[in-house]
């Protein structure tokens, strides 16, 4: 997307807008600043970013969404945190919330960078003229955040990967899936929607892939799920393997991120030692009732344990208790994949599987959970011989391509 | 917040074309800002709609008869707009002329985040 210019950032649309419910209401009561033609003199006092108080501001009129705001994952960032408390501790925590301030906040989401213009990250700037678009923009808000990982799998942007079939065929934008009861987080009682058995409460989210799975392939794809089709593989595999295992392909993974703060700027800012595109099936690392495949896609995340040396030393000495290679959900679905082209593509086939020579030395421990040390055996051995390991396989499919 | 609903400091009294608009902005509110500082805005707390709500009904039901909304559009233009914000940034060359220079920022950043 071209980069707008300045003064179409910030112009309204005198055609649209006034007549508005929104536009009925004063600039200044939302973003404060002083009546006056000169303009250093209108916006003193602005307040740029008004949705960043929804309480304030859009709390009269909206109280249902402001109230679940709180638990909104895009408000408080508690995925972030949750991974950073587990591998750090609390005497670091200052350190760590001087390191979160600078590098991470900016990625919080406020109601007006869905709804109303583009997000900061990417130099803000009205999206339809500062009306209030109920429907998000699949790309001038949703991936201008996500975008360099899911975005570009959603879209196909990696040469000779096509898009997820969802965007390819069913020309589906995010929020077809990820709806507003997803996106603006959870209300504190769940009995005043749910009645009966699952109306218990259950804590908010602290991670994306905490609590209920949603949105959930199963819940558009019956048949498929409980193996209700013709299909071998769903009837012989429902359940046990996350459906990405088969329909997902190569999807991206970072390594070694590192963040300090410019000596000739001032600014904060990051480096990775690089991205790549692989594919890995590894054990499931938060199975649960929710999540119950024994076997998920997984992807490297580059945390290691000097990503924060610059704001103190050994600021992640529990780097062993969680894996950097987590649960994914890769968005580039497709109907056949190189996995689904026989039950022997995948069985047998030591390549598709985390296994511990994939892993660095340094994060074996972390990824003990998840790495595979059998491998299913080709389909025709499964019931003459014993499941074989992983290091008798590398051996086997060396000379299979 | 209760003050949104009787406050109405923009007073747009018929929705033009963009261009129209941009042109009469020009004309009454940009050259000095004398046309706009008369005081019409702040009309009383009524229980009736104002009266931009009226026209703006009546035009929504019109413009599904496209050919005489275009000769109704033309026919009266009494814009009064009394908000600052407003006058500025409905205007395009004002907007140009009072941009802040954009910053170079060098980003320091390597890598895919
Ligand atoms: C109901 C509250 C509300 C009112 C009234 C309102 N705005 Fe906004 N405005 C917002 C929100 C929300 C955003 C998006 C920024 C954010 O909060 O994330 C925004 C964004 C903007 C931006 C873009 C900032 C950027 O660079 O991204 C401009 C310019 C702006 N408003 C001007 C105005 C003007 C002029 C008026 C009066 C005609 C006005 N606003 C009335 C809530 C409001
Ligand atoms: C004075 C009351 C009022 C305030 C304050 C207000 N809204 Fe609204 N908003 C409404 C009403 C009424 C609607 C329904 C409009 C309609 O159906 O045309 C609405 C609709 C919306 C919609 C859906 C748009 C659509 O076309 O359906 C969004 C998104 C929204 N508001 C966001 C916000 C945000 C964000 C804020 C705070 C920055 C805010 N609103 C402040 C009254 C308000
Ligand atoms: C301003 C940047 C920004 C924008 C805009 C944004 N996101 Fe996010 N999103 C984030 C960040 C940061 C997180 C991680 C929050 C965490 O893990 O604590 C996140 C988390 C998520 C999650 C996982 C957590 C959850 O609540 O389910 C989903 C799904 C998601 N975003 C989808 C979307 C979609 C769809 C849109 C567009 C409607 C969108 N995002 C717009 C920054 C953004
Ligand atoms: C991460 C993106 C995101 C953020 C942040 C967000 N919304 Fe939404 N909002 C959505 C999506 C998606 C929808 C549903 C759009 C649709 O159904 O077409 C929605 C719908 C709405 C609606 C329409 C009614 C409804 O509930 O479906 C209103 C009003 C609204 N949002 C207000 C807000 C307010 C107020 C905030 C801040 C407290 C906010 N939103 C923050 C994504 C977001
Ligand atoms: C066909 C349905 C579908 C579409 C369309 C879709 N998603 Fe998702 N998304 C999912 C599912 C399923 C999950 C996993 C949810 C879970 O496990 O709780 C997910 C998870 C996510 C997550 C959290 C996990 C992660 O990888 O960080 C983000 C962020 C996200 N989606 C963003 C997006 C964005 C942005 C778009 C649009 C470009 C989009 N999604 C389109 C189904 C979809
Ligand atoms: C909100 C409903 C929804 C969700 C959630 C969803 N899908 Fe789909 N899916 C669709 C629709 C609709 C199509 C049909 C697109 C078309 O063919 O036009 C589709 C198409 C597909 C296809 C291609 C089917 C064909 O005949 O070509 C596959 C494979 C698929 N989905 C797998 C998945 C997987 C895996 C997930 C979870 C990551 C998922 N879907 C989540 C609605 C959904
Ligand atoms: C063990 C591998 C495997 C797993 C796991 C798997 N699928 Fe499939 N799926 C296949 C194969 C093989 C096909 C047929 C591909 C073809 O047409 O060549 C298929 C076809 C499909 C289709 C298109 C045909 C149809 O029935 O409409 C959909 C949709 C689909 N799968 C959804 C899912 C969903 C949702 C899940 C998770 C619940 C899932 N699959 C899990 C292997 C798998
Ligand atoms: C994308 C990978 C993949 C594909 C494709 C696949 N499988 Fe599997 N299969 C696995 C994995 C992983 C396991 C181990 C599952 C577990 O332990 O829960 C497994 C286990 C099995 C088992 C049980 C073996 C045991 O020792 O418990 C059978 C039987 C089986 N698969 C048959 C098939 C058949 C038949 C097909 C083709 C129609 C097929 N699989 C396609 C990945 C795959």
């Amino acid at each position: 997307m071209a980069p707008l210019e300045p003064w179409e950032k910030v112009i309204i649309d005198g055609e649209t807008y006034p007549d508005t419910v929104h536009g009925q209401i004063a600039c200044q009561d939302c973003h404060g600043g002083v009546q006056s033609s000169d303009k250093k003199t209108a916006h003193e006092g602005l307040i740029a970013n008004p949705s960043n108080d929804p309480g304030t501001i859009c709390g009269d009129c909206h109280p249902d969404v402001v109230a679940m705001n709180d638990t909104n994952l895009h408000t408080n960032l508690e995925g972030y945190w949750t991974v950073l408390n587990t591998r750090s501790v609390p005497e670091n925590h200052d350190q760590i919330s001087q390191m979160f301030g600078n590098h991470c906040n900016s990625c919080h989401a406020s109601c007006g960078e869905c709804h109303v213009s583009q997000p900061n990250l990417v130099g803000g700037g009205l999206i339809d003229g500062h009306n209030f678009n109920r429907t998000p923009s699949m790309t001038r808000n949703c991936t201008a955040c996500h975008g360099s990982r899911v975005g570009n799998e959603y879209l196909g942007k990696h040469e000779d990967l096509r898009p997820d079939v969802h965007f390819r065929q069913g020309r589906m934008s995010c929020v077809d899936c990820h709806t507003s009861h997803e996106m603006h987080g959870q209300p504190a009682e769940c009995e005043a929607c749910h009645t009966g058995p699952e109306a218990v409460s259950v804590a908010p989210a602290d991670h994306r892939y905490d609590g209920v799975q949603s949105p959930r392939c199963e819940t558009c794809h019956v048949t498929a799920a409980i193996g209700g089709d013709e299909i071998e593989m769903h009837q012989q595999h429902g359940g046990d393997l996350s459906c990405q295992v088969c329909h997902s392909i190569s999807y991206t993974s970072c390594d070694g991120c590192h963040v300090a703060v410019s000596e000739t700027t001032g600014n904060p800012f990051f480096a990775t030692d690089g991205s790549y595109l692989s594919f890995k099936i590894g054990r499931n690392p938060r199975q649960s009732y929710d999540r119950p495949y024994d076997f998920v896609t997984l992807r490297h995340v580059p945390i290691a344990a000097d990503s924060f040396a610059f704001y103190g030393d050994n600021l992640l000495p529990n780097m062993a208790a969680l894996p950097t290679w987590v649960y994914a959900t890769p968005h580039n679905i497709q109907r056949e994949t190189p996995q689904t082209e026989s039950c022997d593509a995948c069985h047998g086939n030591a390549d598709l599987f985390l296994t511990i020579d994939d892993v660095y030395p340094e994060e074996i421990e972390a990824n003990s959970s998840v790495i595979v040390d059998t491998i299913p055996a080709p389909v025709a051995e499964l019931n003459a011989t014993a499941p074989i390991t992983a290091t008798e396989t590398v051996t086997t499919t060396d000379s299979t391509p | 917040m209760a003050k949104h609903k009787q406050q109405r400091s923009i007073e747009v009294k018929f929705v033009m074309g963009l261009a129209l608009l941009v042109l009469a902005f020009l004309l009454i509110g940009c050259g000095g800002g004398a046309a706009t500082k008369t005081e019409t805005a702040v009309t009383e707390p009524s229980t009736e709609p104002a009266a931009g709500v009226d026209v703006a009904m009546a035009l929504e039901e019109e413009t599904s008869v496209g050919v005489e909304t275009a000769v109704a559009l033309t026919a009266t233009m009494p814009i009064t707009i009394t908000d600052e914000c407003l006058i500025c940034h409905l205007d395009k060359e004002t907007l140009i002329q009072t941009a802040d220079p954009v910053e170079e920022v060098v980003s320091e950043n390597e890598g895919e985040g």
